[in-house]
């Protein structure tokens, strides 16, 4: 069973009550989407590419957890609860969630040199595809004037 | 077996029948389940037994439930290697939960729920492994906490036991079992034995698949072991590359203890060495 954030903020403090604020849901979103794009660039480092598949996906988890009224605090660990928190608002599977947090656990052994292979960045793009799928699907379903111009 | 006297699965035929009658009778569907989990105590429960015999649609949800889940309990059992070292079950999770522990002290209770054992066992293993010397027992107030007592010779060489073959190794070996990977092993501090109960679980995999997919697949052990689980993955060709060219993580790696989860380390190294 996935956390909300509200559990989350209880347990780790990992995120605050904050206002919906449409401005910033439709610029996370527009990030997303750019991020996407730097992902297929063939011009950079495979590296880059997997980091840009992975901030969109995180782009996105940002996006739906401000929907919801909440914004996140830089405790340690925050963007894992970011994404088990926003998987949990949008209503995917415990799967998708693993899926996407692998790929944070990937990105994050850049620190200890590991490098990626295009099969990792090829997996990093799908999770990105399915988690927004569903959430982009879950923000116009429940939380649509956000998403207006 | 006779009749009235003899057994059926473990189970008292004499005490089945009166089972049987209270649950043919209905009257068990509108008992509380503290007195279904008495009454099936009553007649030395084997829950395997209990099913084969009684169905289970004659018990409430709650009681069925519980059934089930020792039924699972009981079938992971079976395949729990520090089980069969030990020869039962209290000490094979007591000592598991201690040892996977070692800077943790607890009161009977809370090892027992840790365990998974009842507290009138456990009470029992506890009195026998405090005057072996191999657990400490420090008063508490009204009560008394346990805990490894981390000056015994023989804690070192079984916590690297309980490394191999504790219920985290089961776990760990059964997502490696589906995992299509020439071979899977735990190296870093939990191979070593030094690891303590923050310590991350590193797995190497040797094989052609994303370190995405492999690391997705040891999520649900990581959650509930509430441990991290880190994978690094490699292709065969990859590792004899990275091993040839050195460099103190994979030095590490191929000098370092590990513990085997699917195929044997000693088989890649020689692969390794006969490449070169």
């Amino acid at each position: 069973m996935l956390r909300t954030a509200k559990q989350l903020q209880t347990e780790a403090s990992a995120f605050a009550p904050c206002p919906q604020d449409k401005t910033a849901v439709r610029a996370w979103i527009g990030a997303a989407q750019a991020k996407a794009k730097d992902a297929d660039n063939n011009t950079v480092s495979l590296g880059t590419r997997f980091e840009a598949a992975y901030d969109a996906a995180f782009f996105v988890a940002l996006a739906v957890l401000n929907a919801e009224g909440w914004k996140s605090r830089s405790v340690e660990g925050h963007h894992g609860f970011v994404l088990e928190a926003a998987c949990a608002a949008a209503g995917t599977s415990v799967a998708t969630f693993d899926r996407l947090d692998a790929v944070r656990d990937v990105r994050n052994q850049k620190y200890a040199g590991v490098e990626r292979t295009e099969a990792d960045l090829r997996d990093a793009k799908a999770e990105f595809e399915d988690f927004s799928n569903i959430a982009i699907h879950w923000l116009q379903s429940n939380h649509a004037a956000l998403l207006r111009q | 077996m006779t009749a009235g006297t003899g057994s059926r699965n473990g189970v008292s035929q004499a005490a089945l029948r009166t089972l049987q009658s209270v649950i043919a009778s209905e009257i068990v569907v509108k008992l509380p389940l503290p007195t279904v989990l008495r009454m099936a105590a009553s007649v030395a429960f084997r829950p395997a037994a209990f099913e084969a015999t009684l169905p289970l649609r004659f018990l409430d949800g709650q009681a069925a439930l519980y059934i089930r889940q020792q039924m699972l309990y009981d079938s992971q059992q079976m395949s729990d290697p520090l089980v069969i070292i030990f020869g039962g079950k209290t000490k094979a999770r007591v000592l598991d939960v201690l040892l996977s522990h070692p800077s943790e002290s607890y009161h009977l209770r809370g090892l027992a729920q840790a365990a998974g054992t009842d507290s009138g066992n456990t009470s029992k293993l506890l009195k026998l492994l405090v005057e072996g010397g191999l657990v400490l027992a420090a008063p508490d107030r009204h009560s008394t906490r346990y805990s490894i007592n981390s000056r015994s010779p023989l804690v070192a060489p079984l916590r690297q036991l309980v490394a191999c073959a504790g219920l985290l190794m089961v776990d760990l070996r059964e997502v490696a079992k589906s995992i299509d990977a020439g071979y899977i092993g735990v190296f870093g501090s939990v191979a070593a034995g030094t690891a303590d109960t923050q310590s991350d679980i590193d797995v190497l995999v040797v094989g052609d698949l994303s370190i995405v997919a492999a690391q997705t697949a040891f999520k649900a052990v990581g959650r509930k072991h509430r441990r991290t689980v880190n994978v690094v993955a490699v292709t065969a060709s990859e590792l004899a590359r990275k091993l040839r060219g050195g460099g103190a993580f994979w030095n590490s790696i191929a000098e370092g203890k590990k513990i085997d989860l699917k195929g044997a380390w000693i088989d890649v190294a020689n692969s390794q060495a006969a490449a070169n």
